[in-house]
């Protein structure tokens, strides 16, 4: 059993299984291709660092079991929405309507996230229908094949083949071949061909094959629980991440080629992928779904906020991030700290700055008619310094008074939420970065003064991070979470779980890996997407190991 | 409309080469007993106890505010008040999103927002599979929103090959239950038509089945798992073709009033929760499923009621500024927004506007018991196996995810209708002191006739059966 193991991938200490000894030292090791412990290496690849039989988790205590078995990935409706087009030319909006979804890592691509029942079940069904009426009419457009020259078995058997290489994303098996073949002769003894066609691309459209993204089929296991990604399904897993949709014809054509055998390979693929148009989705799946800027169009912010409001701010933020990270390669600090990436020329320079200051991240963390500090510090504690959700203890008053005439708002949130003991401990954290953002008013609009033509306090403590420190207002707190190690650790830590479908706690050193890789690149996110894709948990799969 | 007897549908399907629809077998001969059937109705944002709660307890309670279109003399006799119930196994009391994960579940919330453990309609329709084509249906009016800790979308839990449970969204469009329901009942066409028609589904299902299962056993145990659970759910997706096969009750194939309306859109909110609840009377006299939910909105629901209809007047003017944002003198329809506003919540407070937003509130909350009339009288129309009619043997239980806009998730306002055919006392307000919610779940399924339902959810928060509303 062989594991990919690519060149540049050097994190890479031999762990035998059951071991765990030492400490998490950040240590990295090159491959060795001596160790006695390792199989043959797969003659097919030829990256020259293929591995192993013990893969080779990045850091010493990290015994690679750790790493909880990878769950099988079902398409996102985003994935199928976009796949359907591709298959299809059309028929995308049929997923509009699909059941919502999302994960226990915030993100739809969560292995976990994708929920199965009846009426999941029933939307493929319905979904596959659909399509493959309209498909059936276009035929000639879809896979071309005259019935009346090449016979009708000739035409069943050729669009077998094709659609079905395209629905697998890799070419069937004969034996595959046979049986969707003998389907539709079955079929044919009582429906038109062309209805029996439909039914053929109904069945490939409701497969396994076709939703799920199936890893590791007949894999004999690595004793430490790991299979290789063939060509076919990296390819697959790269375009998906990358693009959100199926393989293009290109990609699995160099992946059969051997075009994606070592890690410069598909380091150098995925560079030329981010590149191409396609490149956007990554940068705008990701943001929306971290940012969570989908929620945008539907809040309630007063008369002057419409879904179109809504929208031109989700369109703003989604362009900061393109043009920033794929357009000027700019750094995490720079996505911070940067005034020139801002679509509106209103913005004021000297108070907006980076994409906290962004107007869609300020409305999505407010009260419809006012700031909210306590949305606005959570938002920063969990989504950018990455603490976890801790909500108030059961059965306690939230309720804080309004500000009047002598109190400000910010005295009654500091009167309830200090005071009192069990409120303390979390929102002396949450609480000082709201405040600091409090400037700006529900819309994202800059203020001087409160209702009652008070000036804001927008002063605080940053706690619970590396450039812990007073700050006088959002500026100084934007420098100082823009230099802060535990926020830069923070955003790989949320790529981690958009890249690798699951959450980091059962085994954080591949996490850790990635974290050094981002500090010592300067924050570079490009660099960061290039060492998901080539590490050996993007390259391999991890399974349970039998007993 | 377009009833159909059992009768007549079978014979529609007589003369066919049909396999038999498998659930045939499995109901009795001469369904005289009737089964027992629950739904689980939803709504947002609490009430206000004091209009809500019947001023006497005992038999026969006077009728409250808000109860008021329950208290007809069609209804009455089904009407049932419980008061004096927590929601508090959550371990995030005073939220609505620990109001949401617990309501249906009684279990604990997990980090990520769902519940700890199966809602009680996944809970009956499991101990009751195999007697209808659906173990339990979900019906939504505007709930689409993420399964996350913002989105506050689901109440029902199942448990998931993943391990632990997983949350079921309750399905907004009505096309879409619609096609799920009733698409495969003839209404047009020859049977050998139709029969060619459900024969071909049947065949492209099958295939797929084994497709799964053929791949199953070639993969790791968890993916297995994953693979073996759709292959099942697409296996009894195949067995409802066809279906249903009306156990003896009149089924009706309802129509659907306007199949391409947008359910996103507020202004549709009436019209989608009326094909909803026609549909889900229609799947109980067909006997496609016993246990559904209906859920009116997700939790803290962001709904403006002038976006649904301005002429219902659901707006109010706040006193003062609140914490959620209106400001004093602001005139809102936005529910969560009114929520917020009272700061007493006794309908006689001295303060006008804590009256102006207290009486919204409450007309709010008495426009959802009309709804809930009128399923119940939609339940009513239809006849049953036992000469009585659905509603007899049917409880509706109406749950919220929190008492009042305050959050408070003590002494909630459950009411119900029905009486599961006698099992179970109607027309009577019975008051607790501090017992859980749970507690109901475990009285449901005892009156049902279920063994394993001494308590309810998550341990040390059901106490057992709350005794005196058993008959």
């Amino acid at each position: 059993m062989t594991v990919f193991r690519p060149a540049s991938l050097i994190f890479v200490v031999t762990v035998l299984v059951g071991t765990n000894t030492g400490a998490c030292t950040g240590q990295i090791e090159p491959v060795d291709s001596d160790d006695p412990a390792r199989d043959v290496p797969d003659p097919g690849r030829t990256g020259g660092s293929r591995n192993t039989g013990t893969i080779t988790p990045k850091e010493d205590e990290c015994a690679p079991t750790l790493i909880p078995p990878a769950g099988l990935r079902r398409l996102t409706r985003r994935q199928y929405e976009q796949t359907v087009d591709d298959l299809l030319g059309g028929g995308a909006e049929i997923s509009k309507g699909f059941a919502p979804e999302g994960g226990s890592t915030g993100f739809d691509s969560a292995s976990d996230g994708v929920l199965l029942n009846d009426a999941v079940i029933e939307q493929y069904v319905r979904a596959a229908r659909t399509l493959s009426g309209d498909a059936v009419k276009k035929l000639a457009g879809v896979v071309p094949c005259d019935p009346v020259a090449k016979g009708e078995s000739g035409c069943a058997r050729a669009i077998v083949e094709e659609f079905g290489r395209r629905a697998f994303r890799r070419s069937l098996t004969n034996e595959e071949v046979n049986r969707y073949t003998g389907f539709f002769a079955q079929t044919r003894m009582n429906a038109s061909y062309v209805r029996s066609l439909e039914l053929v691309l109904q069945a490939f459209l409701i497969s396994p094959q076709f939703l799920y993204q199936i890893q590791g089929l007949d894999q004999t296991v690595s004793r430490d629980g790991w299979v290789a990604l063939t060509p076919n399904e990296l390819a697959t897993r790269l375009s998906y991440f990358l693009w959100d949709t199926t393989p293009s014809d290109a990609l699995l054509e160099l992946a059969a080629t051997g075009g994606l055998d070592t890690a410069e390979q598909v380091k150098g693929q995925a560079i030329a992928m981010l590149k191409a148009e396609n490149g956007n989705r990554l940068i705008r799946h990701f943001f929306s779904e971290w940012l969570d800027l989908d929620r945008l169009p539907g809040l309630v912010r007063g008369t002057q906020f419409t879904a179109s409001t809504g929208n031109t701010m989700r369109t703003e933020a989604e362009t900061y991030f393109d043009t920033l990270i794929r357009g000027r390669n700019a750094s995490w600090q720079e996505l911070l700290t940067s005034q020139t990436g801002f679509a509106n020329a209103e913005r004021d320079p000297a108070h907006h700055l980076g994409f906290l200051t962004l107007p869609g991240i300020l409305s999505l963390h407010a009260f419809p008619n006012d700031a909210s500090p306590i949305h606005r510090g959570v938002f920063i504690r969990e989504q950018l310094l990455c603490e976890p959700h801790i909500p108030p203890p059961a059965n306690i008053d939230v309720m804080v008074p309004p500000p009047d005439s002598t109190t400000t708002a910010r005295q009654q949130l500091e009167t309830k939420t200090q005071e009192v003991s069990p409120c303390r401990s979390c929102h002396e954290r949450i609480n000082p970065p709201g405040f600091a953002f409090d400037g700006f008013d529900q819309l994202g609009k800059w203020r001087d003064t409160d209702r009652q033509g008070r000036p804001f306090d927008t002063s605080g403590m940053l706690i619970g991070t590396d450039k812990d420190g007073p700050f006088n207002n959002h500026r100084d707190l934007i420098e100082r979470l823009s230099t802060s190690a535990t926020a830069s650790d923070c955003f790989v830590t949320q790529w981690f779980r958009y890249g690798m479908a699951r959450l980091e706690e059962a085994d954080e050193c591949g996490l850790r890996a990635l974290q050094n890789v981002f500090r010592e690149s300067g924050g570079d996110v490009g660099a960061l997407v290039l060492a998901i894709v080539t590490d050996v948990e993007f390259l391999n799969k991890r399974v349970e190991v039998s007993p | 409309m377009n009833p159909m007897s059992r009768r007549s549908l079978l014979r529609t399907a007589s003369g066919l080469a049909l396999p038999l629809p498998f659930l045939a077998d499995l109901r009795p001969a001469h369904a005289a007993v009737a089964p027992k059937r629950v739904i689980f109705m939803f709504t947002s944002t609490g009430s206000v106890r004091k209009n809500w709660k019947p001023a006497t307890v005992g038999a026969n309670p006077a009728p409250s505010p808000i109860l008021k279109p329950l208290a007809t003399a069609d209804l009455k006799p089904y009407l049932t008040a419980l008061s004096g119930i927590n929601i508090e196994a959550s371990g995030a009391s005073g939220t609505h999103r620990g109001g949401m994960a617990t309501c249906l579940t009684a279990q604990s919330m997990n980090s990520d927002c769902s519940a700890n453990g199966p809602s009680i309609d996944v809970v009956l329709g499991e101990r009751l599979k195999g007697m209808t084509p659906f173990q339990t249906l979900q019906f939504g009016v505007s709930t689409r929103n993420p399964p996350n800790c913002t989105g506050n979308s689901m109440i029902t839990y199942r448990p998931s090959a993943k391990g632990g449970f997983e949350g079921v969204f309750a399905e907004d469009n009505p096309a879409v239950m619609y096609e799920r329901l009733f698409a495969n009942l003839p209404s047009g066409g020859s049977d050998a038509a139709i029969a060619k028609s459900w024969m071909e589904d049947r065949s492209v299902l099958d295939f797929a089945t084994a497709e799964y299962k053929r791949l199953a056993t070639r993969l790791g145990a968890i993916d297995r798992a994953r693979l073996d659970e759709h292959a099942t759910l697409l296996r009894s997706l195949e067995q409802r073709i066809g279906l249903p096969n009306p156990g003896g009750a009149v089924c009706t194939k309802p129509s659907l009033a306007n199949p391409t309306i947008d359910p996103q859109n507020p202004r549709n909110f009436r019209a989608v929760a009326e094909m909803q609840m026609d549909m889900l009377a229609a799947s109980f006299a067909c006997d496609l499923t016993r246990v559904a939910t209906l859920q009116f909105t997700t939790g803290e629901s962001g709904l403006s009621w002038d976006t649904v209809d301005a002429s219902l007047g659901f707006r109010a003017t706040a006193g003062h500024a609140t914490n959620n944002g209106v400001d004093a003198g602001e005139t809102t329809s936005w529910w969560h927004g009114i929520s917020h506003m009272p700061v007493s919540w006794d309908p006689a407070s001295a303060d006008p506007s804590d009256r102006q937003s207290l009486d919204v509130i409450t007309r709010i909350q008495t426009w959802f018991a009309d709804r809930l009339a009128s399923l119940a009288l939609r339940l009513m129309k239809y006849p049953d196996v036992d000469g009585k009619t659905i509603l007899d043997n049917t409880l509706i239980v109406w749950t919220t995810e929190v008492a009042e806009g305050n959050h408070s998730h003590k002494d909630m306002p459950y009411t119900m209708i029905g009486n599961l055919g006698g099992a179970l006392k109607s027309n009577v307000h019975l008051a607790y002191n501090g017992r859980q919610h749970g507690d109901i779940f475990a009285t449901i399924g005892t009156a049902m006739g279920l063994t394993g339902f001494e308590r309810f959810g998550r341990a040390g928060f059901s106490e057992g059966v709350l005794g005196d509303w058993l008959r």
